[in-house]
């Protein structure tokens, strides 16, 4: 497991998985820290990660910015035939996605396991 | 008698007048006397000429010295020296004139000569004791006090040519002149602020003053004893004491050179010192860069310390490189071993209290044993400012223990002004940088005020009020209205963002809206080309929400869509009743083709007198309570409109907006707050 502190109060653990990446995202992602996680983000896409299972169980605030990342990223990786998954997000963050009709565009579930399902 | 009365501009031509009638009166008489001439002045007379001339010249010299102040020494020795000189020559020409005991010719080389020679002599001596006085001014009040008490002296000796005083008075008062004339001898601390160069000429100088003196004292005591004034020279205290004195005072002032010569060195140190005082606190003024001051320091340090080497280490930002600035002959690898060195040293002994190491001698200790011992004394003063670490300075010597306390003091002092300085400077530069955000911040807010429409139409059937807070960060909010005959359209969204760039992205947007009016009346096809637009305008990562409103009165009807904007809040007069809207729909720039299409949900609603409808940003539902730390949300907004459903839109906007308040207990929102109120009447 590669572990990455940020500064920003955000942390990144990336677990590698067939055909892809699980995130775990801590923290939160603001407009400071979204630049941050546009960036690792980016890097694993150019290392060819297409399927990603973001596990925000522990993410407790997304703002705008959060948002713009996987949106801004989206299409590199589904165009490529990869898609998002989120799991495990708090109500308040998963409304955000609602809100927004991100839950249209990207999968969301409840645990790992269904994650790694909705993958495969 | 007052001094001040010397010193009268005015009196500057009479006083000439006075000196050169009583010299001639004086030197007619003697002249007539010796020739047998036709008309001899009586004794008295002639005395009481003598001492007018005396003290007419002593006047004179006083007064004319005021008007041309000088004070370099150098320039003043020198022309003293050229005056002596020339009188020197003036009355040793009578000893060129043929030598004798009989005839008129030699009765005038040794009798009128000395006489008429007189006057360039007490001239001169009188102009030196008064160009001295500068030199002798060490301008205190006892110095004053001595000089004056001497002049007076001198004043006494002068008028006492009028009454030649017997000799127990004489030596009485030859013995009182001795105690303000030793006084003032001893004042030779002009010589402490001699320019290194000038020294050695102010030593010939004085030394040749001197010896002009000493020869203008011997003539004057062979010739007096054949009677210039008043018979025997000691008779004629005013002209003896003149030469002593100048003479004695260039003697003094030579061997307080000479012996100085030594201290004059330290004296230079100081003095550089306070220039390079002088130097920091011109960069202080002139903000220097932090890079210009730690350079300046390492200098001035390098240079008056007399350091064989010295370097500054600073961080380099963002990294753990250091850079070196380097002064004298130290390998880059000696000044990391002796960084690291210094590091390492916890020794109270060799660390000051106020911070700086003082390694005496390197070899002495285990921490610098893999050095060369080039250099065995070293100085360090690590800076910090506002307790961030600047840099480290450090100065070596070849022999151990090579600062003194004065010298590390000194320094220390470089190095406290220098840490000033960069306190200074990054104060500057903080405020500088809070200035700029603030205009920033100003010039975005005005940006989007002016993007807010100015009207806001009011329709007969229709109440609208709306609210625009911006947030400390500048948002993407905005809201507009367009009138089509009848019906009136409304859009409420939000560009991601903050800052300058949202503002501008809301003017992009803004002329997005208006290109696409056309389209007003068929929400799917309006969203669509917003989208299209937001697409090919802005960049992937940002995106925006809007809630589309179309009213139409005739049908008691309006349409709606919502692009992933805070949903769109009903309030039912009918049921008495609030309630979301439940529909669906993505924000813009999110899917970035047609196929938005399909995520478009057009929504007709049926609207009566009195139903209100609340449009809102997430700046409300993202007001953030400091006690609970948890968000407004949608509810508390219902209940607010719930309870106040019977005032009018205005009234509703202000209770929404006082509810919002109290949740936030004083802390500012964290985004834009945009409200708009509808109500139907």
């Amino acid at each position: 497991m590669n572990t990455t502190n940020k500064p920003s109060g955000l942390h990144l653990n990336s677990e590698p998985i067939a055909g892809g990446v699980i995130l775990h995202i801590k923290g939160d992602l603001d407009a400071s820290s979204s630049l941050d996680f546009d960036i690792r983000l980016k890097e694993m896409i150019a290392e060819g990660h297409r399927n990603f299972i973001f596990d925000g169980e522990e993410l407790a605030y997304i703002a705008s910015a959060g948002l713009g990342v996987f949106i801004s990223n989206k299409d590199d990786v589904y165009d490529q035939g990869g898609q998002f998954v989120f799991c495990g997000l708090k109500e308040s963050v998963l409304n955000v996605f609602t809100l927004l009709g991100l839950t249209d565009l990207f999968s969301f579930v409840e645990t790992r396991e269904e994650a790694l399902q909705t993958i495969s | 008698m007052s001094i001040s009365l010397l010193r009268i501009k005015s009196l500057n031509p009479i006083l000439q007048v006075i000196v050169l009638l009583s010299w001639a009166f004086v030197a007619g008489n003697a002249i007539s006397e010796a020739y047998e001439g036709p008309f001899i002045l009586l004794s008295w007379v002639n005395n009481l000429l003598i001492a007018l001339f005396f003290v007419s010249a002593l006047m004179l010299a006083q007064v004319r010295a005021d008007l041309r102040r000088s004070t370099d020494p150098e320039i003043l020795l020198r022309k003293i020296l050229v005056g002596g000189l020339f009188t020197l020559t003036l009355v040793l020409l009578s000893q060129l004139f043929p030598q004798g005991n009989k005839g008129p010719i030699v009765y005038f080389t040794s009798e009128i000569y000395p006489l008429l020679a007189s006057l360039p002599l007490i001239v001169y001596l009188s102009w030196t004791f008064a160009r001295l006085r500068f030199l002798i001014d060490e301008r205190t009040a006892s110095t004053r006090q001595m000089l004056k008490v001497f002049l007076g002296m001198l004043l006494l000796s002068a008028v006492a040519a009028f009454w030649p005083l017997p000799p127990v008075l004489l030596y009485i008062f030859y013995g009182l002149a001795l105690i303000p004339a030793f006084s003032l001898l001893m004042r030779v601390r002009w010589i402490a602020g001699l320019q290194p160069g000038s020294r050695i000429f102010v030593m010939a100088y004085l030394f040749l003053i001197t010896w002009v003196h000493l020869g203008l004292l011997l003539w004057f005591i062979v010739q007096d004893s054949q009677g210039i004034f008043h018979g025997q020279a000691i008779q004629n205290p005013f002209p003896l004491m003149l030469m002593m004195f100048n003479g004695l005072y260039a003697l003094m002032a030579l061997l307080a050179v000479l012996f100085n010569w030594p201290m004059s060195a330290i004296m230079e140190r100081r003095n550089s010192d306070i220039d390079g005082f002088q130097t920091l606190h011109e960069q202080i003024s002139h903000r220097g860069s932090a890079e210009d001051i730690q350079e300046l320091l390492l200098d001035l340090c390098y240079r008056n310390s007399g350091a064989k080497a010295a370097w500054f280490t600073r961080p380099v930002e963002g990294g753990n490189q250091v850079q070196y600035l380097k002064r004298g002959e130290v390998a880059l690898g000696q000044i990391s071993r002796w960084e690291s060195g210094l590091k390492l040293q916890q020794d109270p002994e060799i660390i000051d209290r106020d911070g700086h190491i003082y390694v005496s001698d390197a070899a002495r200790h285990d921490a610098f044993k893999e050095l060369a011992f080039e250099y065995r004394t070293a100085l360090s003063f690590p800076m910090s400012v506002n307790g961030q670490h600047e840099g480290n300075l450090v100065l070596l010597q070849r022999v151990e223990d090579a600062f003194d306390d004065y010298a590390i003091r000194m320094l220390g002092t470089y190095v406290n002004q220098a840490r000033l300085a960069l306190e200074k400077n990054r104060l500057v530069a903080q405020a500088v940088e809070n200035e700029r955000m603030k205009n920033e911040f100003e010039i975005a807010t005005r940006v989007q005020e002016n993007l807010l429409p100015k009207h806001i139409p009011q329709p007969s059937w229709l109440q609208i009020s709306a609210a625009y807070q911006p947030a400390q960060e500048v948002g993407g909010d905005c809201y507009d209205f367009f009138e089509k005959g009848e019906d009136l359209y409304m859009v409420q969204g939000d560009v991601t963002g903050k800052g300058m760039g949202a503002a501008f992205n809301v003017a992009e947007l803004k002329g997005i809206f208006h290109s696409n009016l056309d389209y007003l009346d068929q929400p799917d096809e309006f969203l669509l080309r917003v989208n299209r637009a937001v697409t090919a305008c802005f960049d992937r990562d940002i995106f925006l929400t809007l809630v589309y409103l179309g009213f139409r009165p005739l049908q008691n009807q309006f349409v709606y869509a919502r692009a992933g904007h805070c949903p769109v809040l009903f309030y039912s007069a009918s049921k008495g009743e609030a309630t979301y809207l439940d529909d669906k729909g993505m924000g813009l720039g999110i899917v970035r083709d047609d196929s938005y299409r399909k995520y478009i949900q057009v929504n007709n609603h049926r609207f009566d007198t009195n139903d209100i409808i609340v449009l809102f940003s997430d700046g409300i539902m993202e007001a953030v309570n400091p006690e609970s730390g948890e968000e407004y949300g949608q509810e508390r907004i219902r209940q607010v409109v719930a309870r106040h459903a019977f005032f009018t839109a205005d009234e509703i906007k202000e209770k929404i907006l006082e509810d919002v308040k109290v949740y936030l207990d004083g802390e500012r929102a964290g985004d834009d707050i945009t409200l708009l109120v509808i109500k139907f009447q």
